[in-house]
């Protein structure tokens, strides 16, 4: 006759403690009388029904007591517009707050757990196997795949694939370079996409002797033929190889990674010896009800079994299942995701301790508004409000500050977002295109998460100082004044107060720091004009990778020779150079050893700066002078020439100023997993001091610049000077570049301007944002200490009129008064300093002590000057009332 | 000052509390009353919310009673009529007796 468990232990939840017998003793009662009355059947599921129907009853009941009405959101929005200081500088603190959180949210979750957009997109992985004794991957695994595709219960579609950059030849005969992916027909059942237009390959593709085809990317198809909708069907050449359209995928498919085209793989992968072929890459699908567990489990054992039958080859091979996205961002073997989010923690613990302190700040500011409103909160209290009503009302007035600013800060997230991918794409993929799932775009859960950082921080700056302000709401009502002292500052504010003082002392160090680190990249002057120049980025078909017929077997640097060559006797073409980068961008870093004194480095792992190889008339076609040493010579180029040349901020920055010339540089091994114990380089010895060309890499300017054949380059930069202007000379760029050789591939061809501006306006861009927060954030800073401390003293008015009234001397009040926020600015001081001491030890570059050492002691007496502001104003007014007026007033 | 009125469901439930009494008036039977004399089928939330907002207005006061086997040993929650709820039912069945008036021959008695 009792009612079901799970409606019982429902109700049971849902009922506040107080009402939970009641709740439960109607549900037994009720259900017993429809059993008497309707039968087992009907009963039970009116009662199903019913409990749902309480239960949501009782939920809407328990919320509307904590809930708050619009009431409070109109209250709240109104004190946004009374105070527009105050919403100004703590919105914009807690929107910068959130918008480190969300990005840096948003980052992890692109890395760490992304999501594929292709059906059941989890559910494919890469299989891979991994040489422990050369520390790398072994892609040579044609034939384990043949092994894998006929045994493998636990992964299905099975499908190879290889990397292929072609140039894309068009109706108007101009190339333009294109990323290939050589894949298995079995690729398409994997991705489970259907294409947009036309077909994808089948195996009929795959066999010997078939039709040249090609599957395109939506963007090539709207790109580079207009969207032409009888595309299917027309020849088009991928370097000198003609091939037919056969169909086009839809928008946003890159698949494997971020692929534009697809041609068949067209190998018999039973034909190869074990480590034999060409390198691939192997996706395949979990069988449905299989895990990633399962697949590990079953490749383990073939691959014992492959140990004792190839033992030459594959006795130290050790297979790996891991999910699509895993599999390409190079993740260090051994690392899990969990290890590398806790290191990324931990790394980024100063920063989570900067937003606490930002949100102790916008605190300690409405802590002080708050406790202005006093007289307003304790009428409040005495017309019935609650301490949990004020308090939640204080909540939601936060809470509408905080929504603003999480408005603000996801649209900067948006926009910053794009920036940190850029940053992404050259460091960790080299300028290569990124993975097709991972895109500019906010996802849910980052909008999610946004809204938790937005409640968390009108927690910390409204509820946690409404909970304070409010305890002592019932005293004041008491002493039946509205606006008698009753309110308390505890230690925690002396704590908070300090601290503000310690991170106010840091910010006009980091936003100086930040201003010459800024103003290197900002206020940087090229010796040459950049819009004379026309660049662009050239790769060929190297010797060995040709796939089809006809493709030249040549190399990089040496078709750009001949392009170099040709582009000279062009109209208007005064020079023409190759290097491995451009200047004024980013360049690769790599740790440095000096032979011979250096500058102190930024840290105890060394000098590290950027580095590219250039050809020798580099420097002359960019007009930049030799201004130690010498220039690059031909002798330069023989095999065991060791001249390098560095520019004018590698002096500055490495060797402290000294002369360059003579001096012996060594790379060593980067500070990366990939190869630890690589032996380190053979000395270089630099040859001459170049000025400074821009070269800048993450750890700053500073550049080393090796000679180097064109014939060497496998990725080049062209450089052409055009002393009219390098306007309108791109399609003569790709023209010429074709007539040469159809499978140079130019990219990015635009005039050295376009080239280099996106890394200007990054840096534009945040040297701006950091400037203004921690402008701002100082500003908050010296606003909530003052305001606080300004409160303290007004407390004391019964106090100062009592000890006045008593005989004590006015010094002697002063001293007592001032005595107390004297000693906690002095406390932040010293700590600050202690801590800038610290950091400067440990950061010797970029930030001296010395050179900040004007601002600190301005710093220090403007803090001391506030701190005395905050208090004077007050006392002097406390002072200049009688005593008897002071004691009836505040008694 | 002017008693509250009641909404219908509001007077419904003062109604059946008044008829079960102190002692017998809690949510399971006042919804059971109210069914069985309209005859329409009476959601329980709909009494638990009716009741705590009558309970939030003073005009009526709940307590805990005695366990009772029929509802596995737990106690209802008794219902009392406070004067200020007496005087609305008052004031709400006066206003509709008074806008009924001479319609007693289109509509029967009321109230």
């Amino acid at each position: 006759m009792s009612p079901p468990k799970w409606a019982a232990w429902l109700l049971g939840l849902l009922a506040p403690s107080s009402r939970k017998d009641e709740a439960v003793g109607d549900l037994a009662e009720a259900h017993r009388r429809r059993l008497e009355q309707r039968g087992w059947l009907i009963a039970h599921a009116l009662t199903a029904l019913e409990t749902v129907d309480v239960g949501s009853a009782l939920l809407r009941a328990r919320a509307s007591s904590i809930a708050f009405s619009w009431l409070d959101v109109k209250l709240g929005a109104r004190m946004l517009v009374k105070y527009p200081g105050l919403t100004f500088l703590g919105g914009l603190s807690i929107a910068f707050a959130i918008f480190i959180g969300a990005s840096t949210f948003e980052l992890i979750s692109k890395a760490v757990s992304p999501t594929i957009p292709l059906p059941e997109g989890d559910r494919i992985v890469a299989l891979r196997l991994w040489n422990p004794t050369q520390g790398r991957l072994e892609s040579r695994v044609l034939y384990d795949v043949a092994i894998w595709r006929e045994e493998l219960r636990t992964v299905e579609d099975l499908a190879v694939y290889r990397d292929r950059e072609r140039n894309l030849i068009g109706a108007d005969g101009l190339g333009a370079p294109v990323v290939v992916a050589e894949v298995s027909a079995s690729a398409f059942d994997l991705a489970r996409t259907p294409p947009f237009l036309g077909r994808v390959l089948t195996e009929a593709d795959e066999r010997p002797g078939a039709t040249s085809v090609v599957v395109i990317g939506h963007d090539i198809w709207t790109g580079r033929f207009g969207g032409d909708p009888d595309i299917v069907g027309t020849d088009v050449r991928l370097g000198s190889t003609p091939t037919t359209v056969v169909g086009v995928m839809p928008e946003g498919f890159g698949f494997p990674v971020a692929h534009d085209l697809w041609m068949p793989f067209g190998s018999d992968f039973g034909a190869y010896e074990p480590l034999a072929g060409p390198r691939v890459g192997v996706l395949g699908r979990l069988a449905p009800a299989a895990s990633l567990a399962d697949a590990r489990s079953e490749l383990a054992v073939l691959s014992r079994r492959l140990r004792t039958t190839s033992p030459a080859t594959h006795e130290h091979l050790q297979p790996q299942v891991v999910p699509l996205a895993q599999a390409f961002l190079g993740l260090p073997p051994g690392m899990s995701w969990g290890l590398l989010s806790a290191i990324g923690l931990t790394s980024n613990l100063p920063l989570i301790l900067f937003l606490i302190l930002v949100c102790g700040n916008v605190a300690l500011l409405l802590f002080a508004r708050a406790t202005s409103r006093k007289s307003e909160l304790v009428v409040r209290s005495a017309l019935g409000a609650s301490r949990r009503r004020i308090v939640i009302q204080l909540f939601v007035e936060a809470l509408v500050l905080a929504t603003g600013a999480a408005v603000v800060a996801l649209m900067a997230t948006r926009y910053g977002l794009r920036w940190a991918l850029w940053i992404v794409q050259s460091e960790m993929f080299d300028g290569e295109p990124l993975p097709f799932w991972i895109d500019a775009s906010l996802s849910l859960q980052t909008v999610a998460y946004t809204g938790l950082l937005t409640v968390f921080a009108a927690l910390v700056a409204g509820a946690w100082p409404g909970l304070r302000v409010t305890r002592s709401l019932g005293d004041g009502l008491k002493r039946g004044a509205p606006g008698a002292g009753g309110f308390r500052f505890g230690g925690v504010w002396t704590v908070v107060i300090a601290s503000q003082i310690v991170v106010t002392m840091l910010f006009p160090v980091v936003t100086m720091a930040v201003r010459s680190e800024g103003s290197v990249e900002l206020d940087y002057d090229a010796p040459f004009r950049a819009e004379q120049y026309m660049v662009a980025r050239v790769r060929a078909d190297e010797p060995g990778t040709s796939i089809g017929a006809g493709l030249s077997a040549t190399t990089t640097g040496s078709v750009a020779a001949r392009v170099r060559e040709r582009l000279l006797a062009e109209p208007g073409v005064a020079a023409v150079t190759l290097a491995e980068r451009l200047p004024m961008t980013y360049h690769p870093w790599h740790q440095i050893e000096i032979d011979g004194p250096s500058a102190r480095p930024r840290d105890e792992r060394g000098h590290r700066v950027g580095s590219a190889r250039v050809t020798p008339d580099f420097f002359d076609v960019l007009d930049a002078d030799i201004v130690a040493g010498r220039g690059f010579r031909s002798g330069d180029l023989e095999e065991d020439a060791r001249a390098v040349i560095v520019d004018d901020a590698f002096v500055d920055r490495v060797l402290g100023g000294r002369n360059a010339v003579g001096v012996e540089i060594r790379y060593l091994a980067n500070e990366s997993y990939r190869d630890p114990s690589q032996d380190p380089q053979p000395w270089l010895q630099i040859v001459g001091v170049v000025e400074e060309l821009g070269a800048r890499s993450f750890y700053g300017p500073g550049g080393v610049y090796h000679p180097v054949r064109p014939d060497a380059l496998s990725s080049a930069h062209l450089i052409v000077h055009l002393p009219s202007g390098a306007a309108g000379f791109a399609s003569r760029v790709r023209a010429v570049a074709t007539a040469v050789d159809p499978t140079l591939r130019l990219h990015e061809v635009q005039s050295l301007v376009q080239a280099t501006r996106e890394p200007r306006d990054f840096y534009a861009f945040w040297t701006t944002i950091l400037l203004a927060v921690c402008g701002f954030a100082l500003l908050l800073s010296l606003g909530g200490i003052y305001a606080v401390m300004s409160y303290t003293v007004a407390q004391r008015t019964r106090e100062i009129g009592i000890r006045v009234a008593l005989g004590s001397s006015r010094a002697r009040v002063v001293w007592a008064v001032f005595r107390r926020p004297l000693r906690q600015v002095a406390l932040g001081l010293v700590s600050g300093f202690v801590l800038l001491a610290v950091m400067v030890t440990a950061l010797s570059e970029g930030i001296a002590l010395v050179r900040f050492g004007a601002v600190l002691i301005g710093y220090c007496l403007l803090m001391t000057a506030i701190c005395l502001a905050a208090c004077a104003t007050p006392t002097l007014r406390a002072l200049r009332i009688e005593p008897g007026e002071a004691l009836r007033v505040d008694g | 000052m002017p008693a509250d009125s009641l909404a219908e469901f509001e007077l419904l439930v003062m109604l059946a509390a008044l008829r079960l009494g102190p002692d017998e008036a809690y949510t399971v039977s006042i919804a059971e009353d109210i069914r069985q004399r309209t005859g329409r089928p009476v959601r329980r939330a709909n009494v638990y919310t009716t009741l705590s907002r009558l309970e939030a207005k003073g005009l009526v006061a709940t307590r805990r009673g005695e366990p009772r086997p029929e509802r596995g040993g737990r106690p209802p929650r008794l219902v009392t009529v406070r004067a200020d709820g007496l005087a609305a039912v008052r004031a709400t069945t006066g206003a509709i007796q008074a806008m009924v008036g001479e319609l007693t021959h289109l509509l029967g008695e009321v109230g």
